[in-house]
């Protein structure tokens, strides 16, 4: 990363697109407080992290951001529902409006019928959307996802997406996506272009009100040189 | 409360991967069932030792007795008068003195030994009828001995004295069963009333006794008293502790517990080892999903305790498994340690405490051997950890520098640690823990030169095999760590045995020389001029033997047997194994007079060098004698050595030799010898035996034979948790590479070279850790021999087992292909599209 300066406001559905090692799943890493900067700052909600001890910044990430990965990365040993769960689990939450969100959560991706299931048991759309409630079941204000739909067929990926999605739209999270598939990045209200660290280029999709054919705009404005 | 959900993934974690929590609890089993039945054991020995002081007859303070010793003849041991009884009774501090006579009879043909008493006066506790009464032709029988004889209260057994006279058998009725029986080769197993131990004995109207029990007053000190009193009962008497005898018994125990102890210790190590070993590349496969339990928000100490939380319920299974095995471990424990020091031990004693301590050295050696995989995983980065490029932690050079620092103080305190076992034993673990920490510095190097052997395995893959072991050194290192201990292990052990056979030999060859032994009540002159004068017989010596008392004047504690003999003639053939003097030079000190020759071991305690005086009680009174030489016994009980002459001041006169060692000359016939000598024998109607010396050497080895058939049963469970751990370092490796492995076979090499690379990386990790640890090993054998030389009471001479090594590689070879198999049938069957993917 090289002199990244970036805002990204609230409610807003922000794509990351560059090729392999341009920075973008460093600058999530950053934004998630999973990695600390050399230099400047990260600041989330007006709370700047790097102010934040290591148990401070845990405790950011287990209330304030949710993760989805490329890879799933689901507790292979838990069920669907345990899974979903483990997020209040680490919290301490085990009262009856955690059950009850947990239940919500799973009903809104869609998993009632495979909740007692492992995740060896599910196909990769399920193992994802299950990735996607363990996400968002504490509520986190902002949802950070690496690639989620990297290992996915076109239909599961855009079921995904339109989780991602509807949890923007309904729920008013802040979702910042990683990609680097037009069609993903598509999904955004706007895209940011990264290369070799920097910010190569920003796109707002939602200018003029209108996102006819976003995908086109963005292999064009990819193309620009 | 986060926690006690969290525990799901520990519980559920043990199921995932049970190949690899077997191995874990296998490592912490080891460690709690030798510990465990080593406890058991030493408590079940201590539980005999207590219930002998309990005994009838261990109630005394202190025992009056003979100084002469009786020969192996049944019924031939000396007397003391029964007047001795009331004499000793009016000693200032007595509160009681009970006469005892012990007689030696066979009720068919099995043996008994009958203590007659005072029935008023005795104490005993009956578990059925009645004691006999006195004029009763009856007895109380040990529990043990009614199963023996199927005789129950109200039987009726025919007993005949053996030795002496023949004498008609008795009818006697047995009239109550004793509840506890006494662990001491020839001690009581039946009581009656005194007359009719005369009565068997065919001393009827010669009132004797065998022993005085002596009860003192409360809050007099025994030493003192014994001291005070010596010589006062007249001579030839002896005043023992009872507490003395029977710790000198326990002594000999104490060695094989010390020897047991030392292998449970080693056996916690290795555990430990293996539980490390698992444990780390469990966490090493789930490392990802710790990184996304810290993105999840899960903070460091709970990633902890999740790891930790695993490691424990494995260590509960673990306890669990190890007292169940470790009783088993126990119940052979104590029957070889009863074999070996001839003490016969009943029942099994499980005490509380020892279950208790076995499952705390259970979890302790789980959370201990758990602790680093734990804070590994609380503390990898979580971005490095979610693209798995975390696992490869290095241990630093900090580590190694701490291993040759340990090293270095090992070696240097172990010419320094002298007799002390602490000292010895701190050493040994510095080595040892030294030692593990600079295998990651030497791998390397040391794989490199293995490698040019063991790549020819498989002349195509086989420098992938050994490149790879020397980049993969953190799993490699504590792999062949572990295997290094063992073989160390196995060729300390081996160099403690031939250090204990050398010496054992060397006994053996200076002083068990004789042809044939001849044992009777007593020898006169007459019949020792006879025994030489048999055609074929080149020397006769005779031997006299004291009693174990307490002969030294300054040490009225240190209970010890005499040994007396005639220097003119035992020497001509015998001798002893001299660490200081020699034969000719002890025959002459002998027949000086006034010089004595001490064991080693004696010598030792008591701080006393060749040429040095002590202070040794006679019938004359305390008298200074010279020590003329010092000698290595390990197959015979420490006695002090005199010459005829003086042995009769110390005993008192009258005192025939019961022993006569007999050589023959080149080329006699040693059937014919024994012939003469039994005929002579039976012509003078002398009651005797006979032992070959050559069976007698035989018997002596056979001791050495129950120790290492006991050491290298635990060698070789060691050797599998090496194996074991060997399979799941390759296990780990092939599922590591399984990418790798399907480029290979992508291009073009086939299953057969795959199963070869696996095999080549578990033959150099081998040989890395036999050419570590066959030094180590030597380095090990030095404490090994010291600390026996110590228990034992021997200079030792370490031996280093050559003649092992070959076999520690045949078994290295099978260790090799075992552990290998499996890992390299998986690594062959790989599909080679589905090993490519990157999931």
């Amino acid at each position: 990363m090289d002199g990244v300066t970036l805002q990204i406001e609230r409610g807003r559905l922000v794509s990351i697109m560059g090729p392999s090692g341009s920075g973008k799943s460093t600058l999530l890493h950053l934004l998630g407080g999973l990695d600390r900067p050399t230099s400047g700052e990260v600041i989330i909600n007006g709370q700047p992290l790097s102010r934040l001890s290591e148990r401070e910044l845990t405790v950011v990430r287990r209330r304030a951001m949710g993760f989805v990965f490329q890879a799933f990365n689901l507790v292979p040993v838990l069920t669907v529902e345990e899974n979903v769960a483990l997020p209040l689990v680490i919290d301490g939450r085990r009262d009856s409006s955690a059950a009850r969100r947990v239940d919500e959560l799973i009903s809104r991706v869609g998993l009632q019928h495979c909740r007692g299931q492992l995740p060896s048991e599910l196909s990769g759309g399920e193992q994802q959307r299950t990735a996607i409630a363990r996400a968002l079941v504490a509520g986190p204000p902002v949802l950070l996802a690496d690639e989620p739909t990297g290992n996915l067929d076109t239909a599961n990926g855009s079921m995904i997406l339109d989780l991602l999605r509807s949890a923007q739209r309904d729920l008013g999270h802040t979702i910042v996506l990683v990609t680097h598939d037009p069609r993903v990045a598509a999904t955004g209200d706007e895209v940011i272009e990264f290369r070799d660290g920097q910010i190569a280029g920003w796109l707002d999709l939602t200018v003029g009100g209108r996102r006819r054919r976003p995908v086109d705009r963005i292999v064009s404005w990819l193309a620009r040189g | 409360m986060a926690l006690g959900r969290l525990s799901r993934i520990s519980t559920k974690g043990v199921a995932e991967r049970r190949g690899r929590s077997a191995l874990t609890v296998t490592g912490i089993a080891l460690g709690v069932a030798i510990f465990f039945g080593v406890s058991v054991s030493n408590a079940t020995v201590d539980r005999a030792f207590t219930a002998l002081l309990g005994s009838p007859g261990g109630v005394a303070d202190v025992v009056v007795r003979p100084l002469a010793s009786g020969s192996r003849i049944a019924g031939s041991a000396p007397t003391l008068p029964a007047g001795l009884v009331p004499a000793t009774a009016k000693l200032a501090g007595v509160h009681s003195a009970e006469g005892l006579l012990e007689t030696q009879v066979v009720a068919g043909r099995v043996g008994l030994t009958v203590d007659g008493w005072d029935m008023a006066k005795f104490q005993g506790t009956l578990s059925a009828g009645r004691l006999p009464r006195k004029g009763e032709d009856g007895i109380a029988l040990d529990a043990r001995e009614s199963v023996v004889f199927h005789a129950q209260v109200g039987a009726v057994l025919d007993l005949r004295a053996t030795g002496g006279a023949a004498l008609a058998p008795v009818a006697v009725r047995v009239t109550g069963i004793l509840k506890s029986g006494s662990p001491i080769p020839g001690a009581a197993t039946a009581v009656a009333p005194i007359g009719l131990a005369e009565l068997l004995r065919g001393d009827a109207g010669h009132p004797v006794v065998s022993e005085i029990a002596v009860e003192l007053d409360s809050g007099v000190d025994i030493p003192n008293w014994i001291a005070r009193h010596t010589g006062e009962l007249g001579p030839g008497v002896a005043l023992v502790g009872q507490s003395v005898l029977v710790n000198n018994v326990r002594g000999d125990s104490r060695i094989e517990e010390d020897g047991f102890s030392g292998v449970a210790a080693i056996s916690l190590f290795v555990g430990g080892m293996l539980i490390e070993l698992t444990l780390s590349t469990s966490v090493l496969e789930r490392t990802r999903r710790y990184a996304v339990l810290r993105a999840l928000g899960a903070s460091r100490a709970q990633v902890l305790g999740l790891v930790l939380g695993e490691a424990m319920v494995l260590g509960v299974i673990g306890c669990v498994v190890g007292l169940g095995v470790g009783l088993g471990i126990g119940v052979g424990l104590v029957g070889v340690t009863s074999s070996l020091i001839g003490v016969h031990l009943a029942g099994i004693a499980i005490p509380g405490s020892a279950v208790a301590l076995g499952v705390a050295v259970g979890l302790v050696m789980t959370l201990v051997g758990s602790l680093v995989p734990a804070w590994r995983a609380a503390r990898a980065p979580v971005v490095a950890a979610l693209r798995e490029d975390v696992t490869r932690h290095q241990r630093s050079l900090r580590g190694a520098a701490l291993g040759v620092g340990l090293l270095v103080v090992g070696c240097v305190l172990l010419p320094l640690s002298g007799g002390d076992a602490a000292v010895r034993t701190l050493a040994s673990a510095a080595v040892l823990v030294g030692s593990v920490l600079v295998v990651p510095l030497l791998l390397g190097p040391v794989a490199f030169v293995v490698g040019a052997v063991t790549r020819r395995l498989s002349p195509g893959v086989g420098r992938v095999g050994v490149m790879h072991l020397v980049k993969e050194r953190n799993r490699s290192a504590f792999t062949a760590a572990l295997i290094m201990v063992v073989v160390a292990l196995g060729v300390a052990m081996a160099t403690g045995i031939g250090t204990i056979r050398q010496a054992q030999d060397r006994q053996i060859r200076d002083q068990l020389g004789a042809d044939l032994r001849l044992f009777a009540a007593g020898f006169p002159p007459t019949l020792i001029n006879q025994i030489k004068a048999i055609p074929g017989v080149a020397e006769a010596t005779p031997l006299t033997f004291g009693n174990a008392s307490p002969y030294l004047t300054r040490h009225p504690t240190l209970v010890i047997g005499l040994d007396i003999v005639d220097p003119a003639t035992y020497f001509a053939d015998a001798g002893f194994a001299w660490d200081v003097g020699s034969d000719g030079a002890a025959a002459a000190a002998l027949g000086r007079g006034g010089r004595i020759l001490l064991p080693d071991s004696t010598a030792a305690d008591l701080g006393v060098h060749e040429g040095d005086q002590i202070l040794v009680n006679t019938a004359a009174g305390p008298r200074p004698f010279t020590v003329a030489g010092l000698f290595t016994t390990i197959i015979r009980d420490p006695a002090l050595v005199v010459s005829d002459a003086d042995g009769s001041r110390i005993l008192g006169p009258g005192h025939l030799p019961t022993e006569v060692d007999v050589f023959d000359r080149p080329g006699a016939q040693l059937t014919q010898v024994l012939g003469a000598a039994v005929a002579l024998l039976r012509r003078t109607r002398t009651p005797y035996t006979t032992q070959l010396g050559a069976k007698d050497r035989a018997e002596n080895y056979g001791y050495i034979g129950h120790v290492t058939r006991v050491y290298g049963a635990i060698l070789g469970v060691a050797l599998l948790i090496g194996g074991l751990g060997l399979a799941n370092t390759l296990a780990m490796s092939v599922i590591e590479r399984r990418r790798e492995i399907g480029v290979m076979r992508a291009l073009g090499t086939h299953r057969r070279g795959i199963g070869a690379l696996v095999l080549v990386e578990a033959a150099t990790l081998t040989g890395v850790a036999y050419v570590l640890g066959l030094p180590l090993g030597v380095l090990l054998g030095a404490f090994v021999s010291r600390q026996l030389g110590t228990s034992f009471g021997f200079t030792p001479h370490q031996a280093i087992p050559w003649a092992t090594f070959p076999t520690l590689l045949a078994v290295g070879v099978l260790v090799v292909l075992g552990a290998a198999a499996v890992p390299a049938h998986r690594a062959a069957s790989l599909d080679p599209v589905l090993a490519i993917r990157l999931e």
